[in-house]
């Protein structure tokens, strides 16, 4: 007892330090007031009148898809029932406390992230196929093409309805040497989102930019007079480059006017945000502490992920976009994990051979991902949206397009969901379904959920039978 | 089965048609046998896997399509067929087949039409948009705060990326920072002074932000960025506090930027804050600036409770500068010299530098266009400043600046062929040479039409490789080359390298910049990069080298006529990016000089081919070339193995961190074919001779130079120039013939 006391007046210094990081990490979102209370907010998810009534009506869907690289190991990846007792395998072990809120899936596949002729490069195929189920092109070269990503059929329903359509975090840039992976394009490892089947959308990997790109912020301590003067600037100079650049794309050829399209399109995107700066600027004033978001740069891996999701975690409750993707890392990634003591790069300890040593690094690394996944289950958890917690609304989608990481196989994949998907997925069960079931059937369900007519998604023969039960 | 050796089968390939010209079927029996014990079964007549006719393609001969060629050889090479449940193809056989096929192809994409290709639209990259910017406004941006990294493809960063969603944002806060520090508007000349209070400092680590200060029970700090508007000098106060403990005084450091430093003493007591004076001379452009507490202390045993705990207090930090004052910037004065109203003064400067932004003649109409904009962008009654502010960050925000694009006229159809312009030359010319935007005298000559005019290019190139801008060729294009950009963060194994300084990084990356560029520039001949006798050292990086006589901290030319010599493969840069942090990998240096120097890189290794044994794990405690030898026991990897590890044995003479090795090392590798590579004077001789050599040069510098990656419409033009470059021929013989190429000068409809 006595050594308790001393420690609850003593705190020695380190923990201090935790603590502080800690309660910055956690500041938002828990202890402000919620900004969906006030009717704020004509284009989002609370009608007028509804607010004006005083109802609050039912909240939107949001989907996110969180992409952890070169596949896990497999053997350590169960829950299992032993005498009507749930068994956690070690990997799996951070779900046990959010388990009432996951679903995990067993047999789902990407038949197209196989070779199928092309040789050597499942980490480019599998990052390339991950949200699109199209078999990528095989070419280092400007020529490549995948699909369409489920992030931006998604995307695509609620076009108009949020600031951002849909927002790409990541936290490794593309600065490889070289082609990426056996005569892939870079293009293919470094990016899950994909707006055209040949135009990946590149993900943010700085905290403080996703900050600056949500709330439309300025030059630190800009005064409201300076900041006027540049808005004013920034809209009438928007105008004029739109009308110049449509012109300049109507004189190219087909093949060139791509790299305008997403030109034209930023155009639109900032000039949407500028017409609806006070609305963002009402927003940002709720929000206190969000200031703090804007210098923060991330000292290690784990504080960039975590900084990562409580930015998604942001974004989704403020209504700002209701699609995220987030690369965890590129895939075929050869990061090292300090903050758990491993100093082998995350590729190369997965080609493990067999050895005890390196599978047990490899389950570290698990372990680590899937508890970082709990945590946000867990932060979405503590978030109310009037009745209901934010993860109920929510689809979050975890996983990797390789299955074992030794193996490089793509059937059977780790895919993890939590969140009810606004009474879409029941949750708190194993869905075991046959081996090599496409993933796109799960990507087809929720396209469907969303409203979208199409009966086809990437390589599917269906829907996903048994999202609930009963079914 | 004893296997052939592949050059006999492709000695049977030669007599390509018959007498009437007709492609008939080339192949050699002990091809087209296994391809029909192993192949046929699945991939010919009625059954077609994959919808794969082997059968038909072999009858088709050089008429069939690259494509499937091109399948067949990858799924032989990689050994994905035949499948698990087939009869196993014999290594030899396999390996046999893969020579075959890999010449085979190389052959037939030879004889495929020379074609310009086109490049599409392109964005600067973010070195290219930090160098141009600072050649038209004299402002140095951090444009790598601004923009994500740049995506490399083909081995450069120069291939013109995707635009990220955030782009125009990105693009715009670049257009104002650049705005705000090449113009200075009236009312802010003098000598700013910008007050930080603590709460508006961001504090990290063990910190708390209180009210009227940031107070530090632990090592933390306070920061903020700031643009520092000019060169000059700025004064720092900071204001803060102590609460003493132990025998030191509270010290915080302060840090501008990364290089300036200077430690602050506080003895003061909460009663009487004091204040701390630090004056520095600082470069125009932002930079962090940050107060750390530097010296904490903690004794919780100290029987004197006040004497436990150090803590320090920062209320406020105040940055005065330039003391000089702010003074108009040259660009401004260029931009709006000669009197009349703001309007005149704007629309006079803007015809001058607004076509030195877009690269290209600007039309009377449009120039009044922008002149309107800059108006209605402005508040009413703005200064020529202000005005000019605006029409620069509109000339920035604008796809003519930030995009590089080769319009064609409407009447061309996809598949002509047309010549560049004389300003879409200029700017390919000046981005490959220069790695920035056509000055004026360049955009004159454009204007001249002298860029068409054959002898003229030669000229104007020669010239342009004269002006110390080049340097650029070292800096962007070797480095990526030779794959050691991103030496720096490399740094070796600490426990293993403990004398290595992080500082050898940049003096070895140096050592090969200069190198390249005194080669480049002293017009020596291409084999100087592999046998020269010289390199460039500063003294700590010749006393890591073990050589004598070279001293101080800049790098001088230094003769080396001991046996470590002075070619690439002996820099401490290829040496030390071709190694593990812990070692020297053989199979990672053999594949470098593959790829890198012979343009013949091995296919990737198959999955689960595996690493060596780490320290400790079983089979670790034999020699690193017993280890490669077990690995190539087996045929699949012996196939490409045994050429990477007979290569990479070859520089066994230099450890992991560059340094040359005394005494007894087994430095020989022996190539398949049975040549013995004796030490790396040896192997300097092979790549020397090597076609691919000058092949790897030639395609290594066309990539950059077309910002484009190369396909099968190169390989002629790849051919001819590495045909033509003898060992003594020299880079600018080499870039000379690159700008006079079709694919340099022309472009062809998309």
């Amino acid at each position: 007892m006595q050594k308790v006391e001393i420690m609850s007046q003593n705190p020695s210094k380190m923990a201090q330090r935790q603590m502080a990081r800690r309660t910055f990490l956690r500041g938002i979102g828990t202890a402000v007031a919620l900004p969906w209370l006030e009717s704020l907010l004509p284009g989002g998810w609370i009608s007028h009148t509804a607010a004006a009534a005083g109802e609050i009506a039912s909240p939107p869907r949001r989907t996110a898809f969180l992409f952890i690289p070169n596949g896990v190991h497999m053997p350590d990846w169960s829950i299992t029932e032993v005498e009507g007792q749930r068994q956690f395998s070690s990997s799996l072990k951070p779900l046990e406390k959010v388990f009432e809120d996951v679903l995990l899936v067993r047999g789902l596949s990407h038949r197209n992230a196989k070779a199928l002729g092309d040789g050597p490069g499942d980490h480019a195929r599998s990052s390339a196929c991950f949200l699109t189920g199209a078999h990528p092109y095989k070419t280092a070269g400007a020529d490549i093409r995948s699909g369409l990503s489920i992030d931006q059929v998604l995307a695509n329903s609620s076009a108009g309805e949020t600031l951002i359509p849909s927002l790409q975090l990541g936290t490794e840039g593309g600065r490889q040497s070289g082609n990426c992976d056996s005569g892939y394009s870079c293009a293919y490892s470094s990016n899950i989102s994909w707006a055209q089947p040949d135009r990946p959308i590149p993900h943010e990997i700085q905290p403080r930019r996703v900050f600056e790109r949500l709330f439309l912020k300025g030059p630190a301590g800009e005064t409201a007079a300076a900041r006027q003067i540049r808005i004013h600037r920034r809209s009438s100079i928007l105008d004029f480059v739109r009308e110049d650049a449509a012109g300049i794309q109507r004189s190219l050829g087909h093949a060139d006017r791509g790299r305008f399209d997403e030109f034209l399109s930023g155009i639109r995107d900032l000039e949407r945000r500028i017409d609806r700066l006070e609305e963002l600027d009402a927003l940002e004033k709720q929000e206190q502490g969000l200031t703090q978001f804007e210098d923060l740069s991330p000292t290690n891996y784990q504080e960039h992920v975590r900084l990562m999701n409580e930015l998604m975690l942001l974004a989704f409750r403020l209504d700002l976009t209701r699609v995220i993707t987030f690369m965890w890392s590129n895939e075929g990634t050869n990061r090292t994990h300090p903050h758990l003591d491993i100093g082998e790069g995350h590729h190369i300890l997965t080609h493990h051979k067999g050895n005890e040593e390196q599978i047990n690094r490899v389950r570290k690394i698990n372990h680590w991902q899937v508890s970082e996944f709990a945590r946000l289950v867990e932060r979405m958890k503590e978030i109310r949206e009037g009745e209901q917690s934010l993860l109920e609304s929510t689809t979050l989608v975890f996983g990797s397009a390789i299955s074992d990481g030794n193996r490089h196989n793509h059937d059977d994949l780790p895919v993890i969901i939590a969140g009810q998907g606004g009474g879409l997925i029941e949750t708190g069960r194993v869905l075991k379904t046959p081996n090599r079931t496409p993933m796109c059937n799960l990507f087809l369900s929720l396209a469907q959920a969303e409203g979208q007519k199409i009966a086809q998604f990437g390589d599917s023969k269906g829907v996903l039978p048994g999202l609930k039960t009963g079914f | 089965m004893t296997s052939t050796p592949w050059f006999l089968l492709l000695f049977s390939l030669l007599p390509l048609s018959d007498d009437e010209g007709r492609s008939r079927n080339p192949f050699p029996k002990a091809i087209i046998e296994p391809l029909q014990n192993h192949c046929f079964r699945c991939h010919s007549g009625e059954k077609l896997k994959g919808g794969l006719d082997l059968s038909e393609i072999i009858e088709s001969g050089s008429d069939g399509d690259p494509a499937d060629w091109q399948t067949l050889l990858n799924v032989l090479r990689s050994g994905e067929m035949p499948p698990a449940d087939e009869p196993e193809l014999s290594p030899a056989i396999r390996h046999d087949l893969v020579s075959f096929l890999d010449t085979w192809n190389r052959h037939q994409l030879a004889l495929l039409p020379e074609s310009p290709g086109s490049v599409p639209p392109r964005r600067l990259s973010r070195t290219e948009l930090k160098r141009t910017l600072k050649d038209l406004t004299g402002v140095e941006i951090d444009v790598d705060r601004h923009l994500p990294a740049d995506a490399s493809s083909s081995g450069f960063d120069n291939q013109g990326g995707h635009l990220s969603p955030g782009f125009i944002e990105q693009l715009f806060r670049i257009g104002e920072e650049v705005a705000h520090a090449a113009v200075i508007s009236p009312e802010d000349e003098g000598t700013p002074k910008n007050i930080f209070a603590s709460e508006n400092l961001e504090a990290t680590g063990g910190t708390r932000n209180v009210g009227d200060h940031i107070y530090f029970f632990s090592r933390g700090s306070a920061s903020t960025e700031f643009p520092f508007p000019a060169r000059g000098t700025y004064r720092f106060t900071v204001r803060g506090w102590g609460k003493q403990a132990g025998p030191d005084p509270v010290a915080f450091r302060l840090t501008v930027g990364s290089e300036l430093k200077k430690s602050l003493i506080f003895p003061e007591s909460r009663n009487e804050p004091g204040e701390r004076i630090v004056e520095f001379r600082v470069p125009q452009g932002l930079r962090s600036v940050s107060l750390t507490f530097s010296n904490d202390y903690f004794q919780p045993d100290d029987p004197d409770p006040a004497q436990r705990d150090r803590n320090g207090a920062i209320q406020h930090l105040i940055i005065e500068g330039p003391l000089e004052g702010l003074k108009p910037t040259p660009f401004q004065k260029f931009a709006l010299k000669g009197g009349g109203s703001p309007r005149q003064k704007l629309k006079r400067g803007m015809a001058r530098w607004l076509p030195r932004f877009w690269r290209q003649p600007v039309s009377k109409d449009r120039l009044q266009q922008m002149v309107d904009l800059s108006l209605v962008a402005s508040a009413p009654d703005s200064s020529a400043e202000e005005l000019l502010r605006s029409a620069l960050i509109a000339a920035i925000v604008s796809p003519r600046f930030i995009l590089r694009t080769e319009a064609d006229s409407a009447s061309l159809k996809s598949g002509d062929v047309r010549e560049l312009d004389n300003y879409e030359l200029a700017t390919r010319l000046s981005y490959f040479l220069w790695g920035t935007c056509p000055d004026d005298a360049l955009l004159d000559l454009a204007k001249k039409g002298k860029l068409s005019q054959r002898n003229t290019l030669i000229q104007i190139t020669r010239r342009m490789l004269a002006d110390p801008r080049s340097k650029v060729l070292a800096r962007d294009f070797a480095t990526q080359w030779l794959r050691i950009r991103d030496l720096q963060e490399r740094t070796p194994d600490r426990k293993i390298f403990p004398g290595f300084r992080a500082v050898l990084l940049q003096d070895m990356q140096k050592e090969t910049v200069l190198f390249f560029d005194h080669i480049l520039r002293e017009d020596r001949p291409i084999r100087e990069l592999l046998d020269a006798d010289y390199s460039f050292l500063n003294g700590r990086l010749a006393r890591h080298y073990d050589l004598p006589g070279q001293r101080g901290e800049s790098h001088q030319k230094v003769q080396i006529n001991t046996p470590r010599g002075g070619g690439l493969i002996s820099h401490g840069s290829v040496l030390l990016a071709s190694s593990t942090r812990q070692r020297t990998s053989p199979v990672l240096r053999g594949k470098w000089v593959l790829e890198v120097l012979l343009d013949d890189a091995p296919p990737p290794a198959p999955p689960g081919a595996g690493n060596l044994p780490a320290p400790g794990e079983s089979g670790s405690d034999l020699s690193l070339r017993e280890q490669l030898e077990v690995h190539r026991r087996n045929p699949e990897c012996a196939t490409c193995h045994s050429r990477m590890d007979a290569i990479g044995f070859a520089m066994e003479r230099f450890d992991a961190v560059g340094r040359f090795r005394a005494g007894i090392v087994d430095d020989r590798g022996e190539l398949p074919d049975g040549t013995l590579i004796d030490g790396p004077q040896d192997l300097r001789q092979l790549v020397e001779k090597e076609t691919g050599f000058r092949r790897s040069l030639t395609t290594h510098l066309m990539t950059y130079a077309l910002g484009r990656s190369l396909d099968s419409g190169d390989i002629p033009a790849i051919s001819r120039l590495s045909r033509n470059l003898k060992p003594e021929s020299t880079l600018q013989d080499l870039i000379e013939a690159i700008v006079l190429l079709d694919a340099f000068r022309k472009r062809e409809i998309p």
